[in-house]
Parts: structure tokens; C-alpha cells; sequence
């Protein structure tokens, strides 16, 4: 059995030791806000945050995060209170299905943590490790871009 | 130590607190055990039923593996120092910035994160783009079994395609390059985009000794054979001669000869033909730049 911090709470699982990280914060947590769309560390939809690094979850262990602090996007503000990233990406349209959308909002908070200030290039390069089947991409570096002012513009 | 067997798990999972805790644990699990780093090719290969294994040997939390340290003579890269921190090295040293800007080309952010060094080398992948570079700095690697320790070049770690040379219960410990005389190193690399694996790529390091002349020149490809390759046919017409004697046309002739070397096949990426002329193309501009930053530097 192992312990781990997911979204602030201690919570005790078991999983198998072939079990993904993915497939336990899924299927034992029930935090569905994990995608697993290629399950191969390319798309980037199940990105989750791992002691505050951006990780591709269906790659790691489930038993590697044991004691370790887990970030999902249901760690991320709540229905009344978006975090800005959120905010962000609704009012720039930063997705049409929404699939991809919680990947890309885990790995821009990463992103903008480590560079508050980027520019749409860097945005775009930083972004490269989440796919979006819509092909959302100008309205998602849009968001990323506008989410970045608004944490500044929070943290003065 | 933490031993984790369930009904469904086809491998146990082994967490040991330290490296002889680790090493003793890939000596009892044998063929069957495999040391679990990043795990970012390990679990596709097991997922996909391409390896069986055992025992997986988790190793992320031997923190004495782990980091980067410049001393007076080497720089030493401990095993699982991952992509993400190889990607932030270029202000550690400069003799990195190569390496580091490879890196942040390789995968993606977030498989960086889990990504380790040793994984990249230890894979043996004809493809992996931190061994050409690593082999031009003259990286050696050490390793540590049950039965003691031993150092060998990194060029020698690479036996077959995905096969290296390391003994069921060997443990990469870390890489050391030697540090020395004034080096230069470049590289090129095409590939689609970022994410994409390289179609080739083409490291260079040269370095000058005190009276200005080559002492050591060494050129290695990736994804142009069925190992990560050193180039020694271009090497040779470089070691000795001083800047102004590297000309557009020796440095061209030396091109020429390392892409002799290679020995590349047709794949789902791209063509022999192709692999083969690029490989020729990105030497000559990898030695270029390589040239015009000694000479900048010699003038300073």
C-alpha cells in the first residue's frame, strides 16, 4: 500500500505494480480530469503535476508517487473560483471539445512558474508536449499568453 | 526496502534505500530484473509485451545519483539527472551548453521530467541523441554490480541495436567528462519538429592545446547506424593542424570521410540515401561553427 498528497489530501491506494500513474489516479482516485488519449507520452492529455514538475502520468509508476504530492486539474481552483489559467482559457477560446484541455492548463501552470513573463514563441515551444485534436493552438498560446499578465499582474 | 507484489502485477516492484541496496537487488533478481529509472521507454517496451521482465528495480530515489558536479578536472553527471535538468545545465559549465540544448529538444517537457541520462544511454536506442554528444566530450561511464565497480568509454556501452554491454545487475552510476584545453562543440540535428526522434544528427567537439593546434578532434552520429557512432575517418585529418589550417575545404574533405563511417538504413523516418547525405552536410556545418568559435575565442 501507498500513501500519496493528491490535490492537498493524504489518501492511501493500492495499485498493481505495473499500474500507470494515469491509470490509478483514474480509476482508483476517480479524478477523470486525467486524459488518456495515446498512453504513450506523446500527447500530453494526462499531464499531471508530481512534487510541482509537470510529468506524463500514463509513463510513471502509480508505486513512483508514493509520498510524493500529486496536482491534477481537480487541484486546480473550483467552479466558483477558477484558477486564471482557467479563466484564460475560456475567455480566448483555448479549446473546441475540451479533451486535451486539462493537460494543457496543468502544463502552462508548470510553464508560467518557471517563466512568468514568456513570449508567444516560447509559449508555443513550451506547449509542444500536448497535442490538441481541434487544432486550437493560436487560441490556446492566446490563453497562456493572457493567463501569464493576469499571475503577474496577481503577484505585484 | 519496499517489495510489492499484487495478484494482477506480472513484475514485483523493488524500491531499495540506497545503491547497495540496489545493486544487491539486481543481482538476486537476475535476467529477470531491470533497474526503473524515468521508465519512459520501459513502459512502452512492457506494455507493448516487447520485454519481459521480473523484477522492476525502482532507482528514483537514490538521491546520491542524481546531479551534476563540475570539479577541477571532470564534470560528473550522476545517472538519473533527468532531461529537465540536463535542459537547464548550460550555466553549470560550458563544455553542457550542447548537451543542454539537445535536450530541450528530445521528447517532450513533461517526459523530460521523468527522462533520465543513464535511461537515454542504457537503452541502447541507435537513435539516442545525448550519446553522440556525450561520445565527442569524451564521456566515460562507470558502473557497480554486487561484485564491485568498473569504468569503460561510453562508445563501448553500445552493442547491438537496444542492446547495450552492461550484465544483468549492472547499475550505470554516473558519466564523467574530462575537462581540458579549449573546447568547441557543435552539433546539427533534423528531425520533423520538436518531439520527433532525429532522423540524424551529427556532434563535433574540438579542442585546442596551448600552441594552438588540434589535440583532440572527435566526431559522432546518431540514427545512422545500428549504434550511437564515433567517426574517427573525419577525426583524423583534423588532429594536428592549426585553426588557419582548417580550411572550408579540409573541414569539407573531413565531412566527407566521417560520413563514410556511417552506416545508415531506410526506415519510417527517412531513406539511407538521405540519412547519408545529410549526415555529410551537418558534419561540415557542425566543424564550421566549431572553427569560428576557437577563432573567436583566440582573439580575446
Amino acid at each position: 500500500m501507498i500513501t500519496v498528497l493528491v490535490n492537498g489530501r493524504e489518501q492511501a491506494f493500492e495499485p498493481a505494480a505495473d499500474a500507470s500513474l494515469a491509470y490509478m489516479l483514474r480509476e482508483e482516485a476517480g479524478l477523470i480530469g486525467v486524459r488518456v488519449s495515446c498512453g504513450e507520452g506523446e500527447c500530453g492529455a494526462c499531464t499531471v503535476l508530481v512534487d510541482e514538475r509537470p510529468v506524463t502520468s500514463c509513463l510513471m509508476l502509480a508505486h513512483q508517487a508514493a509520498g510524493r504530492k500529486v496536482t491534477t486539474i481537480e487541484g486546480f481552483g473550483s467552479p466558483e473560483n477558477l484558477h486564471p489559467i482557467q479563466q484564460a482559457f475560456i475567455e480566448e477560446q483555448g479549446f473546441q471539445c475540451g479533451f486535451c484541455t486539462p493537460g494543457f492548463i496543468i502544463a502552462a501552470a508548470a510553464f508560467l512558474e518557471e517563466n512568468p513573463s514568456p513570449t508567444e514563441e516560447e509559449t508555443s515551444i513550451a506547449m509542444s508536449g500536448n497535442i490538441c485534436r481541434c487544432g486550437a493552438y493560436p487560441y490556446i498560446v492566446r490563453a497562456v499568453m493572457t493567463a501569464a499578465e493576469r499571475l503577474r499582474g496577481a503577484s505585484v | 526496502m519496499s517489495t510489492t507484489t499484487t495478484e494482477i502485477a506480472r513484475f514485483a516492484f523493488v524500491r531499495p534505500d540506497d545503491v547497495a541496496g540496489a545493486v544487491a537487488a539486481g543481482a538476486a533478481a537476475g535476467q529477470g530484473g531491470r533497474f526503473w529509472a524515468g521508465g519512459t521507454d520501459l513502459m512502452l517496451e512492457w506494455q507493448r509485451k516487447q520485454r519481459s521482465i521480473e523484477t522492476s528495480i525502482d532507482i528514483t530515489r537514490l538521491s546520491e545519483l542524481r546531479g551534476i558536479d563540475v570539479g577541477p578536472s571532470e564534470i560528473r553527471i550522476g545517472a538519473l539527472t533527468t532531461l529537465a535538468e540536463i535542459e537547464r545545465a548550460a550555466a553549470v559549465h560550458p563544455d553542457l551548453e550542447t548537451l543542454a540544448a539537445i535536450a530541450a529538444v528530445m521528447c517532450t517537457p513533461q517526459t523530460r521530467t521523468l527522462a533520465t541520462v543513464a535511461g537515454n544511454l542504457c537503452n541502447a536506442s541507435p537513435a539516442a541523441d545525448l550519446a553522440p554528444v556525450l561520445m565527442v566530450l569524451g564521456a566515460r561511464i562507470t558502473t557497480l554490480t554486487a561484485e564491485g565497480g568498473r569504468e569503460l568509454e561510453l562508445e563501448d556501452l553500445f552493442a547491438a541495436p537496444k542492446q547495450s554491454v552492461l550484465a544483468d545487475g549492472e547499475l550505470l552510476t554516473h558519466i564523467t567528462i574530462p575537462l581540458g584545453g579549449r573546447r568547441a562543440v557543435r552539433y546539427g540535428r533534423i528531425a520533423r519538429t520538436v518531439v520527433d526522434i532525429a532522423l540524424t544528427l551529427s556532434a563535433c567537439a574540438l579542442t585546442l592545446d596551448d600552441q594552438g593546434r588540434i589535440i583532440t578532434a572527435r566526431i559522432a552520429f546518431g540514427s545512422v547506424a545500428p549504434t550511437p557512432l564515433r567517426a574517427p575517418s573525419g577525426e583524423q585529418l583534423l588532429v594536428g593542424k592549426t585553426l588557419a589550417e582548417l580550411t572550408p575545404e579540409l573541414l569539407a574533405e573531413a565531412a566527407t570521410a566521417a560520413a563514410g563511417d556511417a552506416n545508415p538504413i531506410d526506415d519510417i523516418r527517412t531513406s539511407a540515401a538521405y540519412r547519408r547525405h545529410a549526415i555529410r552536410v551537418l558534419t561540415q556545418r557542425a566543424l564550421t561553427e566549431a572553427v569560428a568559435q576557437l577563432s573567436v575565442g583566440g582573439d580575446q
